[in-house]
């Protein structure tokens, strides 16, 4: 299992990636961005998923999301990144 | 007596059932903003938006629910598109029957060299068309005499003219179908007040994507995204909605929304028409007599809202207007109902008409009481 952090443009975009992870039977919860990924005061959605679990363009395209992280404790790999 | 509401195009009354409690809930228990804090009421309170904008995006067949925009209101959303859409040497066509959160932005925008041209039917449109000409701007349904401009007819010219076209639902949401795609509407404003039900104070304006990219925000303020910048965030919708939004307004039209889906438009609709009927067969006897005028009275009841607008020949009507009120509890609205265009168009300028506007919870026999007040003011009982 692996444990990602998704970064966005807007909270409307958040709450829609939720809904649709949730969807995909996929939980996940909102939190506010770490600082030191953003200085944009914008809420994060974080989930842990398989490790094949696959970022598809329909939930992570680029008009959806700015960035996808893997996460552990507190370091962040930068694995997708529309900015 | 019991009061007899007939001002339901003014807003509507009662409001949907359980509304109230729903407002008040969010307002005892949660409270939150949103697109600020990140805590679970906040989240809580970002879900209803997001499942509004869900909702009116269906309800309205829009392009995306991100295009959906909310504000106080109509006028608001009128103000914000016009001035985000219009500049100097433009030209747009309007119908003659707009009320005046068209009137007065298109006025103001005149002075700053906009060029305006009124049409009286679709048919006249095509005629009113110039190379500077971006947008036809229109009413839906007259406030004062309930008719019902063919939309899909007017989005087909734009589309086939390469214009924008924006539509003001105020009068119609809530009470007929109403399609975005298929009628090819660029801007759709709306009211959440009238015919969704819902409480005062909310609103909004629903874009297509061509729209989406080129409309200008007007309104500068903090968004709870993009922080760390002075500009306006290019997302929606958070472009258009700076500063804290009307939140228990949201919250009741999100229920009231949900009510009226429920209901189905054609049941609401049904309805309506059948108490615009009753009432125009009961007071005709008074417009034979030549006490009144039943203005619009030759348009069908399918293209009709459920308003019906009178002129007293021998009468002041305001006077019949405070009888009706006075002596037996009936709610009309007098006058020029914001809307001197169309009262011009109509021949009713300035005198205005007493208008009779009904709702999802008016009753037949409500009608029928109306209708025998309004002969009794007339001396004719």
């Amino acid at each position: 299992m692996k444990h990602y952090t998704v970064t966005f443009y807007s909270h409307y975009d958040a709450l829609n990636l939720g809904r649709k992870l949730k969807g995909r039977k996929v939980e996940s919860s909102l939190m506010p961005v770490p600082r030191i990924l953003s200085s944009s005061c914008g809420t994060c959605l974080t989930f842990t998923a398989e490790d094949e679990f696959v970022f598809d363009e329909e939930l992570f395209g680029r008009e959806n999301i700015e960035c996808v992280y893997e996460t552990s404790g507190s370091s962040y790999e930068l694995i997708l990144d529309y900015r | 007596m019991n009061r007899l509401y007939f001002d339901n195009a003014c807003t509507s009354f009662p409001k949907c059932p359980g509304m109230a409690e729903k407002m008040a809930q969010y307002i005892n228990e949660n409270g939150s903003n949103i697109n600020r804090g990140n805590y679970e009421m906040a989240y809580k309170t970002e879900n209803v938006v997001f499942d509004l904008r869900e909702n009116l995006s269906s309800f309205f067949n829009a392009e995306s629910p991100r295009n959906c925009i909310l504000t106080s209101g109509a006028t608001m959303s009128a103000n914000m598109i016009l001035f985000g859409m219009l500049k100097k040497g433009d030209h747009v066509i309007i119908s003659s029957m707009e009320h005046n959160c068209i009137m007065r932005p298109v006025e103001a925008l005149k002075k700053s060299g906009v060029t305006v041209d009124a049409y009286n039917t679709e048919d006249d449109i095509e005629g009113l068309i110039n190379a500077k000409t971006k947008a036809v701007i229109s009413i839906h349904g007259s406030n004062v005499d309930g008719r019902i401009f063919d939309a899909e007819k007017i989005g087909r010219i734009c589309k086939e003219h390469g214009l924008l076209f924006v539509l003001d639902t105020a009068q119609t949401a809530g009470h007929i179908e109403i399609d975005m795609r298929k009628w090819s509407v660029d801007a759709l404003i709306f009211a959440g007040h009238k015919g969704l039900m819902g409480p005062q104070g909310i609103g909004g304006f629903i874009l297509s994507e061509q729209m989406a990219k080129m409309l200008n925000p007007i309104i500068m303020g903090g968004t709870g995204s993009f922080s760390d910048l002075y500009d306006m965030p290019n997302v929606l919708p958070d472009r258009f909605e700076a500063g804290t939004l009307n939140i228990p307004g949201i919250v009741g039209l999100e229920h009231s929304l949900r009510y009226i889906t429920e209901l189905r438009i054609e049941n609401i609709r049904k309805k309506e028409e059948a108490l615009v009927n009753l009432f125009i067969s009961q007071i005709e006897a008074l417009s034979d007599e030549g006490l009144l005028e039943i203005i619009g009275s030759d348009i069908p009841i399918d293209k009709r809202t459920p308003i019906v607008s009178i002129n007293m020949k021998k009468e002041d009507n305001a006077r019949i207007a405070f009888e009706l009120a006075d002596k037996y509890n009936v709610d009309t609205r007098v006058g020029l109902h914001c809307a001197p265009m169309a009262h011009r168009s109509l021949n009713t300028f300035p005198n205005g008409t007493i208008r009779f506007s009904f709702g999802f919870f008016n009753t037949e026999k409500e009608i029928l009481l109306g209708a025998r007040f309004l002969s009794a003011v007339c001396g004719r009982l």
